[in-house]
């Protein structure tokens, strides 16, 4: 098919007709026309023609013919056309019927002999129109199938790529459970939990503005720094402080990031929570329907306020086992069922708290929303998560084996072949937003220290800083924490003395040795209190213990924790240093000072993102 | 459900008053953001009104928008403030804690 002069297309034309007259007259007129023409006396000559040359732009063919006639002909190339050319079919016979059962097997056209000229002519021309449409018509299609096709193949690889980084950012493995319902492909909300090597459980969930890939490309910088961050068992407020930083300075104008952060420490039954801009979330006892906590945004999302303005503020609660922390994003909120009326967050704590419900909480939730909704479309992503505290109550792994004896721990005082050792302090004003437990665990990390009892170190290390700044430094009273209420006057006033603290410190010194085919660990945490008299409250005499033994020894819930994780505990200064030996063996110490363990790991199952 | 969004606008005495109607979600940005750079050019605007009394909803994208024209007018140092929100649309300005960065009046 080419373009003539005149701007109408010229067409490749077979003329197949047994009577030579007929034949030579069509391929006459329609050469005049410009047109390209082949020429058959029979269907069987035709389809060779047709198989040789597969180019032709419209079929003229005579219905009676001998050897293979015109509606088997036809009938054969509608067979072998992979595209829509036209057929028009030539016969003597005027009738009805015999047009009918030509038009039946697929011919488009049907023209009586005698041929008029005139008729030709505008049939030819009309064959042409429908041809260039159809021509047109199919590039486009393939045209449009392309673009679908490639923009299938880039959304599945960009799906791909967000769920390989967010598996990255998931190390954990509890029995939260989660549904996302996205409003389109993509999810703007997403989930990531991470477990810290001192067993601190930390779950982001987050709403980016908008939904679809723009807002699920608006939560990557997040994951990256969540899961980082809460890997090395960063506190709470550093975690949000950073994600906030981070946003403000990676989001557009006018793009943010609703988040609850929620951070369980099993072994202090210790609950942080920030939220800002999503909906409330809540600690409801499942069993006896109650709602025990509500934790409302206290803050606007991530990636609004500067570093000045922005308060990492948390709400702190002791947690009992029979709790379950319940959060969700604003899709759930603003649900809307037929009439435009909206779920609300009434309908919602109605519901947890309701006697008649089921025990399983998110089934019932996610019914009483499909319900609601109906067969309204979610305009927007639409996420619960619930986590059930009991598990995470239950102190410590089970399979951390017990200390050992005394006896079986290398000696100190024997020849080292070599080792690791390294001292960090802090003091002052630097002390409140001084992350020391992350980095001392840090450094160990990079020493090639790993396994459970890397993990234990980690514990030990975390809760002698802890107690060492709270009780040394702070002189805060854990009396308070015995109390729900108590909890929480508790860390705002340690908050308070922190911000405010002009002198005191605390201080780490951290020894890796390799003694006789193993490792000891020893750490001393010193601070600058005056020993055992800080210690007011819960620290009740308990027996003696091994080491130095003084008879007042402080027993606070972080020390017996210590005591148990540590091969060995014991106390110098008065109580203002606290030392503990963890023998290490096997390999776990590598040579090569090259960090391993955690970073590989990951556990899918805790991490939510569906597209 | 008054599903459609209109915003106009008055200037009285430097304060330029946004009336916002309907629903306000991310398909009106476009609409809102002409009004809100011819209003924002002025010389003669140094205070801004949102007025939301008459707007049924609005979504995060929205939430947003006006986010930044807080930004723009606090760039040419006129102040934005937030008023008559009532109902759902002032618990989402709530949850937002929108009283970090405008004054909202009761």
């Amino acid at each position: 098919m080419s373009e003539s002069v005149n701007g109408e297309t010229n067409l490749h034309v077979l003329v197949v007709d047994d009577d030579p007259i007929t034949r030579e007259l069509l391929g006459r007129f329609l050469r005049s026309e410009g047109h390209t023409v082949a020429l058959a006396d029979n269907g069987a000559v035709a389809l060779d023609t047709f198989e040789r040359d597969r180019g032709f732009d419209l079929f003229m063919i005579d219905v009676t013919m001998p050897v293979m006639g015109g509606l088997e002909l036809c009938r054969q190339l509608k067979k072998r056309l992979k595209r829509w050319v036209p057929i028009m079919m030539i016969s003597a016979n005027a009738e009805e019927s015999a047009q009918v059962a030509g038009l039946d097997i697929g011919a488009d056209y049907y023209v009586t002999k005698p041929l008029s000229f005139p008729v030709l002519r505008a049939k030819v021309r009309a064959s042409q129109r429908v041809a260039d449409l159809t021509r047109e018509l199919e590039a486009s299609n393939e045209r449009l199938s392309d673009y679908f096709n490639r923009n299938n193949a880039d959304n599945d690889l960009a799906r791909e790529l967000l769920d390989r980084i967010l598996l990255q950012g998931a190390d954990s493995d509890t029995n939260a459970r989660y549904i996302i319902n996205p409003a389109g492909d993509f999810s703007g909300d997403m989930i990531v939990s991470t477990r810290s090597p001192a067993q601190r459980f930390y779950t982001l969930i987050a709403d980016a503005t908008g939904h679809g890939l723009p807002a699920a490309i608006t939560l990557m910088p997040a994951v990256e720094t969540f899961s980082r961050l809460a890997r090395e068992g960063y506190s709470l407020e550093a975690i949000v402080r950073e994600l906030n930083t981070r946003l403000r300075l990676s989001l557009p104008r006018g793009r943010f990031v609703a988040a609850t952060l929620v951070m369980v420490e099993p072994h202090t039954h210790r609950l942080e929570v920030w939220n800002g801009g999503n909906p409330a979330a809540y600690l409801v006892d499942n069993a006896a329907r109650t709602m025990t906590k509500r934790f409302p945004a206290a803050h606007p999302p991530l990636g609004v306020l500067s570093d000045e303005d922005f308060d990492a503020g948390v709400q702190h609660h002791a947690h009992r086992h029979e709790e379950t922390f319940v959060a969700c994003t604003d899709g759930v909120i603003e649900a809307m069922d037929s009439t435009g009326q909206m779920f609300g967050s009434a309908r919602l704590e109605r519901l947890l708290t309701s006697a008649e419900r089921g025990d399983d909480l998110l089934s019932e939730l996610d019914a009483a929303l499909d319900t609601f909704t109906g067969s309204t479309s979610a305009g927007d992503d639409r996420t619960l998560y619930i986590l059930p505290l009991e598990e995470l109550s239950t102190d410590l792994p089970s399979s951390w084996q017990e200390h050992r004896s005394a006896a079986q721990l290398p000696d100190p005082r024997e020849q080292s072949s070599g080792g690791w050792y390294f001292a960090l302090g802090a003091r002052g004003d630097v002390l409140s937003d001084a992350e020391l437990a992350p980095l001392v665990n840090g450094v160990l990390n990079q020493t090639g220290l790993s396994g459970e009892e890397a993990d234990r170190a980690h514990v030990c290390i975390t809760e002698l800083l802890n107690n060492a700044i709270d009780h040394g430094v702070l002189g805060l009273d854990s009396n308070l924490k015995l109390s729900p209420e108590g909890f929480e006057t508790y860390y705002a006033e340690r908050r308070k003395r922190l911000q405010s603290l002009q002198e005191g410190g605390v201080f780490i010194r951290v020894h890796l040795d390799h003694i006789a085919n193993r490792h000891l660990l020893r750490v001393e945490v010193s601070d600058s209190g005056s020993g055992f008299q800080d210690r007011r409250g819960t620290e009740a005499p308990d027996r003696p213990t091994d080491g130095d033994a003084t008879p007042t020894i402080p027993h606070g819930r972080g020390i017996r924790l210590v005591r148990r994780l540590s091969d060995r505990l014991a106390f110098h200064d008065g109580g203002a240093t606290a030392e503990f030996h963890i023998s290490i063996t096997g390999d776990t110490v590598m040579a090569s000072g090259v960090p391993s363990g955690k970073q590989g790991e990951t556990h899918g199952q805790n991490s939510a993102y569906r597209g | 459900m008054g599903s459609d969004f209109s915003v106009s606008y008055a200037i009285n005495d430097g304060i330029a008053v946004f009336t916002l109607r309907g629903r306000f979600d991310f398909s009106q940005y476009s609409t809102f953001k002409d009004e809100q750079v011819r209003v924002l050019e002025k010389p003669e605007v140094k205070q801004i009104v949102i007025d939301c009394g008459g707007l049924d909803y609005l979504d995060s994208a929205a939430l947003g928008i006006l986010l930044v024209l807080n930004d723009r007018a606090k760039e040419r140092g006129q102040s934005v403030s937030i008023r008559n929100a009532h109902g759902v649309v002032r618990e989402i300005l709530d949850v937002a804690h929108f009283d970090r960065m405008f004054e909202i009046e009761d």
